[in-house]
C-alpha cells in the first residue's frame, strides 16, 4: 500500500463559527475546495457537536458577561481567527487552546497550512497528555511499590530483593498488577503472614 | 504627479454621521470640515481638498462596501474615517491590499501598528495608562469597573487591572452591558449598595449618559460620592448628559476645549464660528482637524499624493496642534500627543487638572510600561480619595 506524503482532509467536517461575512466566505469556499464538509453558525455556545472534526472560532467574539472565559478548551483540533491581537482577546483566545490560528482578513493561502498544523498539533499534543496520564499513573504506582517494599522487608525481614520477589510472586498468583497487590498490602487487606509461604 | 495650481484632491471620508455613533461621526466631520476650510482658504497650499464624505451608519458590511468604492471608484489615496476597532479592521485589508493611507482620529487600545494607517489618536500609554497611574497616585486602588461588552471595555480593563494589581489593589467587580443596550438600572442599585471607592466607565452613547444621569440621582444628597473615571467623556457628550448630572467626572484625554494656549483659542473660536456659538469641540473633532492638517502639509512637502511619498514627508512634520505639539512617529505611525486629565464642570466644560510635561511617545503594544514603577510611584504617596483634586497641579 503506497502512503501519501501530502495529507489530504477529504471527508472531514469542519465547523466554522464566525459571523457571516467575507472572511467567512473565504474560509467556507476554501475548506470545500479542499474536500471538507462544512457547516457554518454564529456565537454558538457549547461545545462543537460529536461530528465535527475540526472548529474554527472566532477570536474576536462578545465573550460572556462578568466572566473573563466562558469557554473551556476544545477536544479536537480547533483554530482561532485573530482579528484584534490585544492581550485581553488573545488571552481568552488561549484559554480555548486552539491548535492553530488565522489572521484575518482571511486568504486561502495558508487555510491548508492551518488544517495540516491544527491536526498534527492536536494529535501530538493528545498523544503527549495521553503519556503524561500514563507517567502520572506510574509515578503514583511507584510511591505504592516501594512502601509495600519497605512494609515487606521489615515484617518479614528480607532484603529489599528478596521483598520484591515475593511481591511479584504473591501478583503473579494473583493474576494482578504489582501495582495493585502493593496497594492491597498497603491496605491491610492481604496479611504478610500469606507472603511467607 | 506633477504640482499644479490649485488641483483639486479627492479625500474620501469614512465617517458614521447616523446610527449608534452619529453624534461622535459628527464632530469628527466638524473637525475635518474645518482643517479642509482651512487648506482651501490658505494661499500656503497649490491644491484644494474635496472631501468625498461616505456614512456608513455604524454598519460594519457599509465600511467595507463604501472604502472599497471611494478606492476603486472615486481613485482616492487617503481616507479619513473610521471610529470603532470593528470598523478599522473591517478596512484595514482593503486599505493595505491597495496601498493607501487611513488617516485614524479616533483613541483606541492598541496593539496594531499598519504602514498604511496614521494613527492621530491616543494610544493607550497615553490615555488609560495615565488615568490608571493619577488613580493609583491619587484616589486609591480598588475600583469598580462599568462598560459596554466590546473590545474597548475588555481592554481597557485590563490595563486597568494589571496597574492597580502592581499597587497591591483590584478591581472589585466589572459589570457589563450589551453593546447599545441602554439598561442600567440595576447597575447603578449596585454601586448605591456596595459604595465602591472609584468607578471606571467605558459604557458608550446613551448607556453612558443614562448610568451617569442615574448615578446623579441615586447619590444625591450624599456627602461623598466616588468619582467615575473614563477615557472618553468629552464636551458634547456632557451636554447630552444634563447640567447637574454632568458635573465633577474625570477624564484623561489628549484633548480638552479649555486648553488656554492661543492655537486652541483660534481653533475653538474658528470652531464655534462655523458649528454654533454654543458648541465646543471634543477630542474627536481636534483628530480630525489635525489628520486633514497633517495629510495637507504632508501633500504639501511631498509634492505628490502618492502613499510612499506623503508617509515619509508627515513623518517630517511637525505641528504646533490646539492641543500642543503633535508629530507622528516614524517607528510606528502613531503620533507624540500630550495626555491631560480633567474634570468636567458646570457649563458642559473640563477644568484641566494636570498636564503632561512634554508630548508623549506613542507606545501602541505597552512594550515600555512598567508596572514596578508605576506601583513605587504610587506607594510614595498615600491613597487616599479626593473629590477636589486640590492635590493635583492645576495647569491653565
Amino acid at each position: 500500500m503506497s502512503r501519501r506524503q501530502s495529507r489530504s482532509f477529504r471527508g472531514l467536517h469542519a465547523l466554522i463559527d464566525h459571523p457571516p461575512g467575507r472572511d467567512r466566505t473565504v474560509l467556507h469556499n476554501q475548506l470545500e475546495f479542499l474536500g471538507l464538509k462544512v457547516t457554518v453558525q454564529e456565537q454558538a455556545s457549547g461545545a462543537p457537536p460529536a461530528f465535527v472534526d475540526i472548529f474554527f472560532f472566532d477570536a474576536d467574539a462578545p465573550q460572556a458577561m462578568d466572566q473573563e472565559d466562558s469557554h473551556g478548551a476544545f477536544e479536537l483540533p480547533a483554530v482561532a481567527l485573530i482579528g484584534s491581537e490585544t492581550p485581553s482577546r488573545l488571552q481568552a483566545m488561549l484559554a480555548r487552546q486552539p491548535s492553530a490560528y488565522l489572521m484575518k482578513p482571511i486568504r486561502s493561502t495558508g487555510i491548508y497550512a492551518s488544517l495540516a498544523i491544527a491536526t498534527h498539533q492536536f494529535t501530538t499534543v493528545q498523544a503527549m497528555r495521553r503519556r503524561l496520564v500514563a507517567a502520572d499513573e506510574r509515578l503514583r504506582s511507584r510511591r505504592l511499590l516501594f512502601s509495600a517494599t519497605l512494609q515487606i522487608m521489615k515484617q518479614a525481614q528480607v532484603d529489599d530483593a528478596e521483598a520484591f520477589r515475593m511481591l511479584r510472586s504473591l501478583a503473579m498468583a494473583r493474576r494482578q498488577t504489582i501495582e495493585a497487590v502493593s496497594a492491597l498490602i498497603l491496605a491491610g487487606e492481604l496479611p504478610l503472614v500469606r507472603l511467607a509461604g | 504627479m506633477a504640482k499644479r495650481r490649485r488641483e483639486t484632491i479627492h479625500l474620501g471620508v469614512l465617517y458614521s454621521l447616523t446610527g449608534p455613533y452619529g453624534l461622535v461621526g459628527r464632530e469628527m466631520l466638524n473637525g475635518l470640515t474645518l482643517a479642509v476650510d482651512q487648506v482651501n482658504a490658505s494661499a500656503e497650499f497649490d491644491f484644494q481638498f474635496a472631501p468625498l464624505v461616505f456614512d456608513p451608519g455604524g454598519d460594519l458590511q457599509n465600511y467595507q462596501e463604501h472604502c472599497e468604492s471611494l478606492i476603486r471608484d472615486k481613485g482616492v489615496r487617503h481616507i479619513v474615517g473610521c471610529y470603532t476597532s470593528a470598523s478599522r479592521k473591517q478596512v484595514l485589508p482593503l486599505i493595505e491590499r491597495y496601498d493607501r493611507l487611513l488617516w485614524h482620529s479616533a483613541r483606541y487600545e492598541g496593539f496594531e501598528n499598519s504602514d498604511n494607517v496614521i494613527y492621530v489618536g491616543a494610544a493607550p500609554n497615553q490615555h488609560v495608562v495615565p488615568l490608571a497611574r493619577h488613580m493609583i497616585e491619587t484616589l486609591g486602588n480598588s475600583v469598580y469597573c462599568v462598560g459596554a461588552n466590546y473590545l474597548w471595555t475588555w481592554e481597557t480593563n485590563r490595563v486597568l487591572q494589571e496597574i492597580v494589581s502592581a499597587a497591591g489593589g483590584q478591581i472589585i467587580a466589572r459589570r457589563l452591558v450589551t453593546l447599545w443596550d441602554t439598561e442600567v438600572d440595576h447597575i447603578v442599585r449596585e454601586i448605591v449598595e456596595r459604595q465602591p471607592p472609584i468607578i471606571f466607565n467605558t459604557l458608550v452613547g446613551e448607556a453612558s449618559y443614562r448610568f451617569y444621569r442615574g448615578l446623579h440621582r441615586a447619590l444625591a444628597g450624599q456627602a461623598s460620592r466616588p468619582p467615575v473615571l473614563s477615557c472618553s467623556l468629552c464636551e458634547p457628550e456632557l451636554r447630552l448628559i444634563g447640567p447637574r448630572a454632568s458635573v465633577g467626572h474625570i477624564t484623561s484625554s489628549v484633548y480638552f476645549s479649555s486648553i488656554d494656549t492661543p492655537e486652541n483659542r483660534s481653533f475653538v473660536r474658528r470652531y464655534r464660528e462655523m458649528f454654533g456659538s454654543s458648541n465646543l469641540p471634543s477630542v474627536d473633532a481636534e483628530a480630525s482637524y489635525l489628520c486633514g492638517l497633517l495629510l495637507a502639509r504632508a501633500i504639501r512637502r511631498a509634492g505628490s499624493t502618492d502613499v510612499q511619498s506623503v508617509r515619509t514627508a508627515v513623518w517630517r512634520d511637525e505641528l504646533q496642534a490646539p492641543q500642543g505639539p503633535v508629530k507622528v512617529d516614524p517607528e510606528n505611525n502613531h503620533c507624540y500627543l500630550t495626555p491631560r486629565l480633567a474634570r468636567s464642570r458646570a457649563g458642559f466644560s473640563f477644568e484641566i487638572l494636570d498636564t503632561a510635561a512634554t508630548a508623549v511617545k506613542p507606545d501602541p503594544y505597552l512594550t515600555w510600561l512598567d508596572l514596578d514603577d508605576l506601583a513605587r510611584r504610587a506607594q510614595g504617596q498615600p491613597a487616599r480619595r479626593t473629590e477636589s483634586g486640590r492635590d493635583l497641579r492645576v495647569v491653565k
